[in-house]
């Protein structure tokens, strides 16, 4: 449950920072590929994060026997 | 173009409620007359049917109207209230889990199964169907029902009509399929709005002139909206100690009831946070491009929730794309409706007519009591959907709030071994005066973007910590049992005597069940 913790806590981290300095228009303005808004990318990007992370914490989680 | 689609969103109304009654009907074909099918569908739900059901049901008028509210009001901030969703994962895990495993042993169907289970306390027991029918009863549907009511107003249909239309074909099919007709048009329900927001995101930008013109256009008349403003991680900071309540709300505690086997959980935590977070998505784009195609202006008479149509048909969007656009907000409105009445109805059922008050009575005609409930329900809610009152908006925006207060409960119950029935109620109930308070009388104090629960919740945690140091905890059975599952998931094999005399079910009735499947 610690390991579980520490992933989701980073996490949480990396997004509340990401978010905090990234969403500004500086970096909101810029369009990648002549069309998509780095907007977009962004956020797809940090979702991308979470998944992963989410995916670890599945991993390390203590689940029990699993019966069907 | 408003005049032109009256009739076609009359057909697309019809279409739907045609669909929705079929579902239901397949839905009664695989029923069975027990309370557990008909409010959990046998603990059967599949992981598909539970990532949509879950998703329509957390996501109600909300994410088309009320997130483009925030957006209106913080700018591209309003997206941090998505980012909190990760926790989610978190608590599916250690919490959700925990509670389908402890379900699933001793025969769980309500909230107020498990909280008197755990506490030994039948006040618990009934405290939570207070709770659940005052909170997450008549007037939570009513809000939904006037905030989809504006949509047939727009559709150029008389409000009346919608409403009770809609009230009719959900009463009929819920009472027709139960659970089982809920969770599967919520599938539906589900789909159609998260497509709708999607393309609704493409139209506005598209109709706003581009993202770049969106961005400049904003940059001169209101770069605050491109920023991360103060007010926005303030609301952030001050709404993410609330997040349990993404389980325990009474309209999703029992969703996590009917999952079918522990892999759905795997999925769910891996799927749902992300799903929730991505959501916020079009509402953010779309939002921050029909603000900036607004000029920052509102249209007279046009409110920040309202964003989203305004948007669309001021831009002359397709007018099949409009009609399904303007389905799409009965489609989330009623997914959360049925929640709502399905939990309402089982804990009069249980809570009240079989373990509280002990009626001797067989399921079939228990079960005609829910179905009553069900009629009932949808009446009350159309009569307070007729007489809103100021009472409805305190208690709907202090709802998600008023739900945290089941958290410290529900959470401590698996972790914590000094957790009693005394610390559970007194944190329930102090949380409820004090956030009730934090959106009435105090709601001056609070500067912009401060949740009026905050304080309420972190006195209900601390009095639930205090008040349980100070009280007797339950048998050391039943705690033994409870933080097994906590932190091993596992459940005994063999149930302790002393915990059967307080279990919903005996350790025969769980024999037969077994045997019957």
């Amino acid at each position: 449950m610690r390991k579980s913790l520490k992933v989701l806590f980073t996490l949480i981290g990396i997004q509340v920072l990401f978010t905090y300095f990234v969403l500004p228009y500086g970096w909101v303005r810029p369009l990648i590929f002549g069309q998509i808004p780095f907007l977009i990318f962004y956020l797809l990007v940090m979702n991308l994060v979470a998944f992963l992370t989410l995916v670890f914490l599945v991993r390390y989680a203590e689940w029990g026997e699993m019966e069907e | 173009m408003i005049g032109n689609i009256t009739n076609l969103f009359l057909i697309g109304l019809i279409s739907y409620f045609v669909i929705l009654l079929v579902v239901a009907n397949l839905a009664r074909r695989r029923a069975q007359p027990t309370i557990e099918d008909y409010f959990l569908a046998s603990r059967s739900v599949g992981s598909v049917v539970m990532f949509w059901g879950y998703i329509a049901s957390i996501f109600s008028v909300f994410v088309i109207a009320g997130v483009f509210g925030l957006v209106f009001l913080y700018g591209v901030g309003g997206y941090m209230y998505g980012v909190m969703n990760v926790w989610a994962g978190l608590l599916i895990i250690y919490l959700a889990y925990r509670m389908w495993l402890a379900g699933r042993a001793f025969g769980h169907i309500t909230p107020g199964d498990m909280l008197e289970h755990r506490y030994q306390s039948r006040l618990l027991r009934w405290i939570m169907a207070i709770f659940v029918l005052v909170f997450g009863g008549l007037y939570y549907i009513a809000i939904q029902m006037i905030g989809m009511g504006y949509i047939f107003e727009v559709a150029g249909l008389p409000y009346q009509l919608g409403i009770v239309a809609t009230m009719v074909i959900l009463v009929t099919y819920l009472l027709i399929g139960g659970f089982r007709a809920h969770v599967w048009t919520n599938v539906i329900q589900g789909i159609w709005f998260y497509g709708i927001l999607i393309a609704g995101m493409f139209f506005l930008i598209s109709g706003a002139g581009g993202w770049e013109k969106v961005v400049i256009n904003l940059e001169n008349l209101s770069p605050r909206h491109l920023t991360i403003m103060g007010a926005a991680v303030l609301f952030w900071v001050t709404t993410v100690i609330s997040l349990g309540s993404d389980i325990v709300a009474p309209h999703l505690w029992p969703k996590f009831l009917a999952p079918k086997n522990p892999v759905i959980f795997k999925v769910m935590a891996v799927t749902l946070p992300v799903a929730m977070s991505l959501v916020y998505i079009p509402s953010l784009i779309g939002g921050i491009s029909a603000i900036s195609f607004f000029n920052v202006q509102l249209p007279q008479g046009v409110r920040p929730d309202q964003l989203f149509y305004a948007g669309l048909t001021r831009i002359e969007v397709p007018v099949v794309f409009l009609m399904l656009a303007l389905l799409a907000l009965p489609a989330a409105a009623m997914s959360t409706i049925e929640a709502f009445i399905m939990t309402c109805s089982s804990v009069v059922v249980v809570d009240v007519f079989k373990k509280g008050l002990k009626v001797n009575w067989s399921e079939k005609s228990l079960l005609n009591v829910g179905r009553i409930v069900i009629g009932v329900l949808g009446l009350g809610s159309l009569w307070f959907a007729y007489n809103p009152g100021q009472v409805i908006g305190v208690l709907v925006t202090a709802g998600w709030g008023l739900y945290s207060v089941l958290v410290p409960a529900a959470l401590c119950a698996f972790y914590w071994r000094r957790a009693t029935k005394w610390g559970a109620i007194s944190s329930i109930l102090v949380g409820i005066v004090l956030i009730l308070l934090g959106y009435t009388v105090l709601t001056p104090l609070w500067p912009p973007g401060f949740q009026p629960f905050t304080v309420g919740l972190l006195v209900s945690w601390a009095t639930f910590f205090i008040v349980s140091r100070f009280t007797k905890p339950p048998s050391k059975e039943v705690i033994d049992t409870y933080m097994q599952i906590g932190y091993r998931a596992r459940v005994p094999k063999i149930i302790p005597p002393t915990l059967i005399g307080v279990s919903p079910q005996t350790n025969d009735e769980r024999g037969e069940k077994k045997d019957g499947n």
